[in-house]
């Protein structure tokens, strides 16, 4: 189960990326915003908007079942 | 019993028949009134109280092997239907209603005893709002502890695929009715909290305990109080999906959310990538849009800078310069056409005036000019062989003299 909670951790980013994005679009929106940072902002929001949607779209629901072995010890197995 | 002396009846022995007489007679009686005087006897366990109406009164007892099973505590003041038989107690010689069963009237007995509780654990702070942790809006790993079989588990896992495929759903059968109910799902919570904080689990974000909808007996494990502190100490943020919208346990209260059923925790617990995708399109428009804007915004006020006065100002200087050395010229011009007709005029006038007064003119007149030699000593003065002679006395005797006229010379001689 090592493997499984630091595939987790790699994985945790979507939450920080949306809500990177959210951030950035208020940057933007907002007036004291140069150039050169709009610009910038845009790529880094472009960038993630991309991981995002290639997170969201290959998304596959992954479903364990939680059982007890004869010795207590919790057990996953696939569901179904 | 003839001649026969009454009877005499020890005390005991009265009692015994009237003993006989009531409890042969009082064998089940059911009994409405309200509990008063109500007292637990601490060390046995057994409740002592009255049950009376406006004008009577009886003893009650409950002994502790009944009372055990009762879901609530009696209370003064409370309203009851009695289920019992009458006894007698021959040491005192007094009767009292033995009780089986204590039904609340108005409100169930179950209903009561949620009542009780739920009235017991909100004093103690358990359902403090304060205390309530916050739901992950992004949840990873949800552990979900209900029925392994039935209607919820497939309607969740149908619900959170639908919305949010990128959950790990790990599912904890437990039993949600009968005696050991509670205890397997208190179970399933310590043992969910434990494999996520030795690594057997992925961090988990959330727990949800559910169960499709039932009579209030058939949730009652719901409102077990080792549950309610089970849930209060879990430290992950646990989701209460029990019955439906209109069923409340006490498991509701003490979770960090109530979900009004099974189905709707799935929607609360997960973002729709529907909508999150809706607000990534969202995104990419407004972020393209506001640098383009910006740009736009910017190329417009460089233009706004170019067209300023002072950014202007040099070139106006420029312009102001060839203005005014347009005009000067132009002024220069005009001053020196004028001067020259001027001169123009006025040589003209002067011509006019020497033609009235030049020798020509006067000769044409009958005016003749008279000229001599220039001797030869004037001749150093002047450069002239011809003299005109002004003065009669400037000539001598036969001196030859040069008669202009104004068509041609004739020579003549002085006498």
């Amino acid at each position: 189960m090592a493997s499984g909670s630091k595939k987790a951790k790699q994985e945790s980013t979507f939450e920080d990326s949306y809500s990177r994005l959210e951030g950035i679009l208020e940057k933007l929106e907002s007036d004291d915003c140069s150039l050169e940072e709009t610009i910038k902002l845009y790529e880094e929001g472009l960038a993630l908007t991309r991981y995002c949607y290639d997170k969201l779209n290959n998304a596959e629901l992954r479903i364990k079942e939680i059982s007890r072995n004869s010795k207590g010890d919790i057990e996953l197995k696939e569901h179904k | 019993m003839n001649g026969i002396l009454p009877e005499i009846l020890t005390v005991s022995e009265l009692n015994a028949q009237i003993r006989e007489l009531i409890e042969e007679n009082f064998r089940v009686v059911n009994i409405a009134g309200e509990i008063s005087n109500f007292k637990l006897h601490v060390q046995s366990g057994h409740y002592y109280f009255t049950i009376k109406d406006q004008s009577s009164q009886i003893s009650a007892v409950m002994w502790k092997s009944r009372n055990s099973t009762l879901l609530f505590t009696p209370e003064d003041g409370m309203q009851v239907i009695i289920k019992g038989r009458v006894t007698v107690y021959p040491a005192r010689g007094n009767y009292q209603v033995e009780v089986w069963e204590i039904k609340p009237q108005g409100a169930g007995e179950l209903q009561l005893r949620f009542e009780q509780l739920k009235q017991r654990l909100y004093e103690e702070g358990l359902f403090d709002e304060s205390i309530k942790k916050p739901i992950p809006a992004f949840p990873e790993n949800v552990v979900l502890i209900t029925s392994g079989t039935g209607a919820v588990l497939h309607d969740f896992i149908r619900i959170t695929e639908r919305r949010y495929p990128m959950m790990n759903l790990f599912i904890y059968p437990v039993n949600v009715q009968g005696i050991s109910a509670a205890s397997t799902m208190i179970d399933a919570l310590h043992e969910t909290e434990t494999a996520s904080k030795r690594g057997k689990l992925p961090k988990i974000d959330i727990i949800v305990i559910a169960r499709g909808g039932g009579s209030i007996e058939d949730l009652w494990p719901f409102n077990d109080e080792k549950l309610a502190r089970a849930i209060n100490s879990c430290k992950i943020p646990i989701v209460s999906a029990v019955g439906h919208e209109v069923d409340f346990t006490i498991c509701d209260f003490a979770s960090d959310l109530r979900a009004p059923t099974p189905s709707a925790a799935a929607e609360i617990i997960t973002p729709d990538t529907k909508e999150l995708i809706e607000n990534l399109d969202k995104f990419s428009y407004f972020s393209r849009s506001f640098v383009q804007s910006k740009t736009v915004n910017l190329r417009n006020s460089i233009r706004e800078i170019e067209k300023s006065y002072y950014f202007n100002r040099p070139k106006d200087l420029v312009y102001n310069f060839y203005q005014s050395v347009d005009d000067i010229s132009r002024r220069i011009e005009k001053c020196t056409n004028e001067k020259i007709s001027s001169l123009k005029n006025q040589v003209k006038n002067y011509g006019k005036t020497l033609h009235h007064v030049s020798p020509e003119t006067n000769l044409r007149k009958g005016y003749a000019i008279v000229k001599k030699r220039v001797d030869i000593d004037e001749m150093r003065l002047q450069f002239d062989f011809d003299k005109i002679v002004t003065r009669a006395s400037q000539l001598r005797k036969n001196e030859e003299v040069e008669l202009q006229f104004h068509d041609s010379k004739k020579k003549a001689k002085i006498e």
